[in-house]
C-alpha cells in the first residue's frame, strides 16, 4: 500500500529519508509489521471501511520527529501520530486516512520531571501510566496520578483525546490538568506553549498560559501538530481516603440526589461520585421480567413498587473524599447532614476511612482507579468470562455527554431503551442505568458494543446502529465527547451550530498551519481543504 | 476463528520438544521475567483484577493452570503468535513495544518460570 495520491517513487524516497532520520530498524514497511498498526478492536475488521496503514516510523526524540515531518512535508506523505497506540475502543493506532504513515512515538518514553513539592510531571508521549506510576513509587515521590481504565495508555495521548479518570475533580479531566506542551508542526517547526516558550523558565508545568493567546487546545482531538512533551498537574498524596454511600428509595429521587451531589462536588467537598442503582441486581427477578415483557419502559410507579418490594433503594451515590484524616471524617459528617437536609428519605452506608498509602490487604479489595493505581482490569469487560463465554475481540464505546441532572438521565434512559429495542439490540441502557461521572462538570452515559473480528454482519449492524445513535443523541442535544476515526465525521456533523461554523474555523486553521494537509488528515473530522477524499 | 483455533491447538498440544526444559542462562531468564512483569503481568498476574488470568481460568476450567507462569509448557510459537496476533480482548503488540528478541526472552522465561517469580509490576503496589 502507498499513501493516496503519492507515487511509488516518492514514497520510496520518503521511506529512505525516514530510515536515514531514525535508523532503518525503526521504519516498518513489511505487511507483517505494518499490520500491527491496525486497530485491534476495529468494528470494520477486514472490510473496506477499515482504516489501514502504509508504513510506520518510530523516532526517539523531538529532533527526529522534526526530521520525519520535514521529509513528510517534502514528499507530501500523510502522517498519523500515536503515543502508546492503546486507544482501544476509540480507534487504537489506526489513522483516519487509509495509507497514512504512522508516526509511532512509543520510543519517546522518558519521564522528564516529577516534582512532589510543586506537584507536577513532564513526560514524553511514549510514557505509559504504568511507567509514570512506577517512576513515582520507585522514587518515593509523594504525588498521585489520575488514571484512565487501561494503564498502558499514555498520559499525553489520553489527555489529547480528552480522556478522563476517577479521583479528584480537577485531575480527572486529563487535558484540563495538563500544563504546557512541546509541539512539532507539520513543517517541522518546534513550538513550546505556555511558560515553555520562555527560554530558561522553570515554570513549564506550573503556569499554563504564558503570554498571549493560549493555543494548547488546538492540539487535542485535532491534527495541528505532534505533541512531543507535556506537563501535568498532579495531586499531592493524601493522608486518607473516605467514602459514604447515600441512597434514596424512589426513581424520581435521582434528581435531588444529583443536585445534592453536584453541590458537594462543585464546592470541592468530594472527589468522583459514583452512582449506581442497587435494584439493578434484581433485573433477573420474575416480577421485573413481567414488567418489561412487552418491551415497554416500565412506569415510574411500577419501578418504585418493584424496588420497594425487593427491599432495595432505587439509587445510590458513593461519595469519595481525600485528605487529612480529620478533614475527610468531617466531610463525611457534613455530607450526611447536608443530604438529610435536602432528602429526609435518604439512608446511608459504606462509611469508612482508609489510611494511605494503601496496605496490601486494602489494595486487594479497593477500586484501584479511585486511588490512582493503573491496571488493566477494565479489559474484563471484553475478556472471556461467565458473562461473555466466548470472549469478544474488542469493544466500541458510544460516549455522549449529557447534563448533570436527574431529568436528563431519566430521559436518556427512555430514549436509548426505545432505540436499542427498535434496532433489535439488547437493551443495555434501561431504568437502572446510572450516569458516568468522570467529567467534572457533565455526565457521560456510555453504551458498549462488543466486536468480533470474524462476524462481519454483526459488525455492520453495530456500525449502522452506532451512526443512528449519534443522530438520535444529537437530536436531544447529546454529543459524543470522543469517538473512533470511523465515526468522527458522523459526530463532527452533529456539532453543526450556525451552518457548521466551528468546523469551518477548524478547517481554516488547518489549512493555515498545515497547508499540505499531511498531518492526521481527517482526525476529528478536520480534512485538509475541507474535503474528505473519496 | 481460525486464529483462535490455532492458539488453542498450540496450548493443548505443545510439541514435546518445545516443552523440554532448555539451558537458557540466568541472565536471559531474568530479562524474560522482567519483560513478562512489564508487559504481561497486569493481565496475566495472580489474583483478582487480572482479565487474562480470569479468561484462561474460565476457558480451561482447571485443565491447565490459568497463570501462564505456572504452565511451563507454552511453546515459543504460541507466545509469539499471541503477542503478534492478539487473542480476544488482548491486542497484538507492535515491535516498538515488544521486539522479536523480547518475545524470545519472554518465551524462554515461561519455559522456566520457577527461575523467577515476577512481581506484578504493572498493576499493583501500595499507594
Amino acid at each position: 500500500m502507498t499513501p493516496p495520491g503519492i507515487s511509488a517513487e516518492a514514497f520510496a524516497a520518503a521511506i529512505g529519508g525516514f530510515r536515514a532520520a531514525v535508523g532503518a530498524d525503526w521504519v516498518f514497511t513489511s505487511d507483517e509489521d505494518v499490520g500491527l498498526y491496525r486497530d485491534a478492536f476495529s468494528p470494520a475488521w477486514g472490510e473496506a471501511e477499515e482504516r489501514l496503514v502504509s508504513a510506520a516510523v518510530a523516532p526517539a526524540s523531538s529532533e527526529e520527529v522534526q526530521a520525519v515531518m520535514r521529509i513528510a512535508h517534502k514528499f507530501r506523505i500523510p502522517i498519523y501520530p500515536i503515543s502508546t497506540g492503546k486507544n482501544l475502543g476509540y480507534g487504537g493506532s489506526a489513522p483516519n486516512l487509509s495509507g497514512s504513515v504512522v508516526l509511532d512515538l512509543k520510543r519517546m518514553n522518558k519521564v522528564l520531571a516529577v516534582d512532589d513539592k510543586r506537584h507536577f510531571a513532564i513526560v514524553e508521549p511514549g510514557v505509559s501510566y504504568f511507567d509514570l506510576y512506577h517512576h513515582i513509587r520507585e522514587n518515593n515521590l509523594q504525588v498521585w496520578l489520575d488514571v484512565p481504565g487501561p494503564g498502558w495508555g499514555s498520559p499525553i495521548g489520553n489527555a489529547l483525546d480528552h480522556g478522563v479518570g476517577d479521583t479528584w475533580g480537577i485531575y480527572r479531566n486529563h487535558f484540563s490538568a495538563h500544563c504546557g506542551m512541546e509541539v512539532v508542526l507539520a513543517d517541522g517547526t518546534l513550538v513550546r506553549t505556555g511558560m515553555g516558550a520562555l527560554p530558561g523558565a522553570d515554570t513549564w508545568a506550573e503556569y499554563p498560559y504564558g503570554f498571549g493567546p493560549t493555543v494548547d487546545g488546538l492540539f487535542a482531538q485535532s491534527n495541528f501538530g505532534v505533541v512531543t512533551k507535556m506537563g501535568f498537574w498532579l495531586m499531592p498524596a493524601p493522608e486518607a481516603y473516605a467514602s459514604l454511600t447515600v441512597s434514596v428509595p424512589r426513581r424520581h429521587d435521582l434528581g435531588p440526589l444529583i443536585d445534592f451531589t453536584n453541590a458537594m462536588e462543585h464546592q470541592g467537598l468530594c472527589g468522583e461520585p459514583l452512582y449506581s442503582s442497587p435494584i439493578a441486581a434484581e433485573q433477573g427477578h420474575a416480577d421485573y421480567q413481567a414488567l418489561t415483557r412487552d418491551g415497554a419502559f416500565p412506569s415510574d410507579a411500577a419501578l418504585d413498587a418493584f424496588a420497594a418490594a425487593r427491599g432495595r433503594p432505587y439509587w445510590s451515590v458513593k461519595l469519595q473524599f481525600y485528605g487529612p484524616r480529620e478533614v475527610v471524617a468531617a466531610q463525611q459528617a457534613a455530607a450526611r447532614r447536608l443530604a438529610l437536609a435536602r432528602m429526609p428519605q435518604a439512608s446511608f452506608g459504606g462509611e469508612e476511612i482508609i489510611p494511605l498509602p494503601l496496605s496490601e490487604s486494602d489494595l486487594a479489595r479497593v477500586d484501584l482507579l479511585a486511588f490512582g493505581v493503573p491496571s488493566l482490569q477494565a479489559f474484563a469487560l471484553t475478556a472471556r468470562s461467565p458473562r461473555n463465554p466466548e470472549g469478544a475481540d474488542g469493544h466500541l464505546f458510544f460516549s455522549p455527554i449529557i447534563p448533570k441532572s436527574g431529568k436528563a438521565v431519566l430521559t436518556y434512559q427512555r430514549v436509548m431503551w426505545e432505540e436499542f429495542g427498535k434496532a433489535g439490540f439488547p437493551r443495555q441502557i434501561g431504568p437502572f442505568t446510572p450516569p458516568n461521572t468522570w467529567m467534572f462538570r457533565s455526565f457521560a452515559c456510555l453504551a458498549v458494543f462488543l466486536i468480533s473480528r470474524s462476524d462481519v454482519e454483526q459488525n455492520r449492524k453495530i456500525r449502522s446502529f452506532f451512526r443512528h445513535l449519534i443522530q438520535v443523541a444529537a437530536a436531544h442535544g447529546w454529543g459524543e465527547y470522543r469517538t473512533s476515526p470511523l465515526f468522527q465525521d458522523d459526530v463532527r456533523a452533529a456539532y453543526s451550530f450556525n451552518d457548521n461554523a466551528l468546523l469551518g474555523l477548524h478547517e481554516r486553521l488547518k489549512d493555515a498551519i498545515d497547508p499540505q494537509g499531511i498531518l492526521a488528515a481527517g482526525r476529528y473530522g478536520i480534512w485538509p481543504g475541507g474535503r474528505k477524499p473519496q | 476463528m481460525i486464529a483462535k483455533s490455532f492458539a488453542f491447538a498450540l496450548l493443548v498440544a505443545a510439541p514435546a520438544a518445545l516443552m523440554a526444559k532448555g539451558t537458557s542462562d540466568r541472565a536471559s531468564d531474568d530479562r524474560g521475567a522482567a519483560l513478562f512483569a512489564y508487559h504481561c503481568a497486569a493481565c496475566h498476574g495472580e489474583g483478582p483484577g487480572h482479565p487474562g488470568t480470569q479468561a484462561l481460568d474460565y476457558r480451561d476450567k482447571g485443565a491447565a493452570p490459568a497463570l501462564l507462569t505456572r504452565r511451563g509448557d507454552i511453546p515459543e510459537e504460541l507466545v509469539a503468535y499471541a503477542i503478534r496476533n492478539g487473542v480476544n480482548a488482548m491486542p497484538y503488540f507492535r515491535k516498538t513495544e515488544i521486539s522479536d528478541a523480547d518475545i524470545r526472552a519472554i518465551a524462554a522465561f515461561l519455559r522456566h518460570p520457577s527461575v523467577a517469580r515476577p512481581s506484578d509490576r504493572n498493576g499493583q503496589g501500595a499507594r
